[in-house]
Formats: structure tokens, sequence, C-alpha cells
């Protein structure tokens, strides 16, 4: 295990009453956003399974397929993508394969320091094997690496509620690893 | 609060979501930094003294960054394998915070003096 030390200088700081303390109010709350793009599927095929994700929350029993286990601890699936140009509107995503569960969604993470960072599009998919996944994009990107991730659908069904609703929609993991592939998105 | 003696000073405990991680002793908050563990992508509380080191740790499965939302200070992303160190601002006041990867987790770190 590495740590990195970074130290910085407020450049503006809320007051505080001296010698108080404050009470602190924490929540996952924001945006939640629905795709327009839905995926056709068709014939199966079996993949990895994958480990119960350490995000079992409150909300986790809104969450549970019908056997009564979280969804995303039950999913199984993969993600194939190439590298690809596109216009900056959309990014392909050539095979998902997505068991278990009904419905997921494909998220497209702007890589971010190497590893996957905020989410400019997402996809629904259903069921079983589904190619050449086009995502359209809530903003138009730039030259850069992407990360296609897998994400169950649970909750409500038909919404992208991660991570508003704590434990819906949950990623996808084979073992401790998320279902998710790094590529290159070039734009011309 | 969570609070944890250590050789006479109260210093840090490891938070879940929705604790508090309190730091109350400069000194001790210096050597030993407390310990911002990201749960259920929740932010838990954190309170500290002016300067003290915090220590920003991923409990959850997609990686983090803790960003001021004034835009001073935002950490690299942190990861399970890859936790990440810094200093506190030195001027006690309430710092909302987000995280870059995950815009809707939002929190609040509180600079107090012990």
């Amino acid at each position: 295990m590495s740590a990195s030390t970074h130290r910085f200088t407020p450049l503006r700081v809320a007051a505080a009453g001296g010698g108080l303390v404050l009470a602190l109010t924490l929540s996952a709350c924001g945006s939640t956003s629905t795709p327009a793009a839905a995926a056709a599927s068709s014939s199966s095929s079996s993949s990895t399974s994958s480990a119960m994700p350490s995000a079992m929350t409150s909300a986790m029993s809104s969450s549970m397929t019908m056997s009564g286990a979280p969804a995303a601890a039950t999913a199984t699936g993969s993600v194939d993508a190439a590298s690809q140009t596109s216009t900056g509107k959309t990014v392909v995503v050539a095979a998902v394969d997505l068991e278990v569960v009904s419905g997921g969604w494909i998220a497209i993470h702007q890589d971010l320091d190497g590893k996957p960072g905020p989410v400019v599009g997402v996809a629904a998919v259903k069921k079983g094997m589904t190619k050449d996944l086009t995502v359209t994009l809530d903003k138009t990107i730039t030259t850069g690496a992407f990360w296609p991730m897998l994400h169950v659908d649970d909750h409500v069904i038909g919404t992208y509620e991660f991570p508003k609703v704590a434990g819906a929609d949950l990623p996808v993991k084979t073992g401790t690893a998320i279902v998710m592939k790094k590529i290159t998105v070039t734009v011309n | 609060m969570l609070f944890v003696a250590a050789c006479g000073s109260t210093t840090a405990a490891t938070g879940s979501a929705g604790a508090v991680v309190s730091s109350t002793s400069t000194a001790a908050a210096v050597r030993t930094p407390a310990v911002f563990t990201v749960g259920h992508y929740m932010f838990p509380a954190l309170t500290v003294a002016p300067g003290a080191m915090i220590r920003a740790v991923d409990g959850d499965d997609e990686p983090h960054t803790l960003t001021f939302d004034d835009g001073s200070f935002t950490t690299a992303t942190f990861d399970k394998t890859h936790p990440v160190t810094f200093a506190a601002p030195t001027t006690p006041g309430a710092y909302a915070i987000h995280c870059k990867v995950h815009p809707s987790m939002r929190g609040t770190i509180v600079v107090r003096q012990p």
C-alpha cells in the first residue's frame, strides 16, 4: 500500500465559532441521469462469478434480487471495448455480457489520474450478450482515456441512481475487481 | 462522535459513514493522521484541529477524490490500495467537500481549535 501526501493553502474559509463543535451533515445526493440509449439483448453466455460487495447499505432491501441477494453481489458479466475514434458524442462498447440479473448499465467513466473518474454517459443493457452498444454521452468529450464499467440496474429500474441512492446500481465485480475496461477515444 | 484516547491525547478514530472522526489534540494530530474512511459512497463526518493531518482511505470499490468546493484544494484520486494524506486547513471553519469522481458525494470537514 502506498500513499501520497498533499498540502494546500485555503483560498477562502467559511467562518466558524471558535471553540464550538459544529454539527456535520454528510450524505450522498445529487443528480440522477436517465439514459436515452437502451440496448437490445440476444443470447447469453456464462461469465465469472463475483464476490459480495463491501457496500452493503441501509438501502440494501431495495436492491435485492428475487432470491434475496443484492443484485450487484449475484450479477456476473464482462465488458469488451476497443480504442476508437469518435465524434466526441458517443462511445461504442463492442460487447457486454450481463448474467443473473435482468438489466444493468454501462457507465462511461472519464479517466482521472489513471483511474475511473466522472461518468460522462450511461446506457442500459439487458441480461445476456449485447454487441456494439453505442453510449450517447451527456457532454462532448475530447481525446483521452475512458473506462466503460458494468453496473446492475436495481432499485428504480430504468433510472441510473449510482451513487445517489445508497446501495443502488452498484458496479458488477469479478472477485474484488470491477468489471470494466480502459480504452482510448480519439475525437476527430 | 467517536473519540479514542491514546497516550493522554484525543486523536483519531476510523469513521464509518455518518460517524464523526475527531482529532482534538493538535500535537497528536500532527503525529497521527485522522483517518477519513469513505464507505458506501458517502463521506464520513470529520472534525479536526487546524493543520491536522488527514488520511483519506477508500472503503468501497471505486476511486474517489476529496475536493474542496471552493476550489482551494483537491487530493489526487485515492482507492483501496492508494490512500492519500494531506493537511487540514489552518484556519477554523466548515469546508464543504465533494468527490470529483462522484459529484453527488458531498460532505463537510470542520476545522476547529481543540
